[in-house]
């Protein structure tokens, strides 16, 4: 249940921000600006005798979709602050912090014939989760 | 005939069996003792003593166990300084207990931590590496 509990705890902490937040998909007629994002991994530390030692290393890639480049950077900051110090989730008996961040921008055009091009700022977030 | 795993083996340290042991190992080193007279034409060896020693990798723990080694590593007084020992015992996947044999006995082994390391450098999991020798 622990990693499970790690996952709700970075939904909330990630859904704290000013901007709203999807995990995986983004669907047509989506406001912007927003961030999508997705688990890429999840390496976790087990016991000699077997089994999950509560302790989880998360890659994250998180989309923050904006229709202004400087805009896009600002959902990309603001995803990088609700990550301020250790967060403590005392809900899911969770804590996650930050280890790592990188990023990178990019223009994108909503395949629907109708949409105008979106600017995207596409942030790997490397984070340390462990039961409480 | 089952082989023996390299995995699964279940650590007591100082009487705690929930220990989050991430890995163990023990190896058994003997003395050779030259024991040739003056009329042998060869060079004659017995055995000697037994040491035994290992290293450990402990995930660092709010609990009790990290509290008993810290007693350990960091002792208030000369006395507990040279009276520090911990105890172990492994059993393996094989079901095979790893403890003191000697003078008939089958007890955990009493053992004092020889080296010790950790680091918080934002990577991962806290860990204990223990070097550990038997007393």
């Amino acid at each position: 249940m622990a990693l499970s509990n790690c996952m709700k705890a970075l939904y909330t902490l990630i859904a704290s921000g000013t901007y709203p937040v999807s995990v995986g998909l983004r669907r047509a007629g989506d406001s912007t600006p927003m961030i999508v994002y997705e688990v890429s991994q999840v390496d976790i530390d087990c016991l000699m005798i077997g089994g999950d030692a509560g302790h989880y290393t998360i890659s994250v890639t998180a989309d923050c979709v904006a229709d202004t480049s400087l805009l896009a950077w600002t959902v990309a900051s603001d995803l990088v602050d609700v990550f301020s110090g250790v967060y403590v989730d005392n809900a899911e008996d969770i804590k996650l912090v930050l280890s790592g961040v990188n990023a990178t921008a990019r223009t994108e055009t909503p395949d629907d014939g109708q949409s105008d091009a979106e600017r995207v700022v596409s942030v790997t977030l490397t984070i340390l989760g462990k039961e409480i | 005939m089952a082989l023996i795993s390299g995995f699964g083996g279940v650590l007591v340290f100082s009487g705690t069996t929930t220990v989050k042991c991430r890995s163990f190992t023990m190896s058994t080193e003997r003395e050779s003792l030259e024991v040739t007279l003056i009329g042998d034409w060869r060079k004659k060896y017995a055995p000697g003593r037994v040491r035994i020693s290992g290293t450990v990798t402990l995930f660092r723990q709010d609990t009790t166990v990290d509290a008993t080694l810290r007693a350990h590593l960091f002792p208030t007084n000369l006395i507990n300084s040279v009276n520090a020992v911990l105890t172990l015992k492994f059993t393996d996947q094989g079901g095979v207990v790893y403890n003191n044999t000697m003078d008939g006995g089958s007890v955990d082994y009493n053992v004092q931590i020889t080296s010790a390391t950790f680091s918080d450098d934002g990577s991962g999991a806290g860990t204990w590496e223990l070097s550990w020798e038997a007393q």
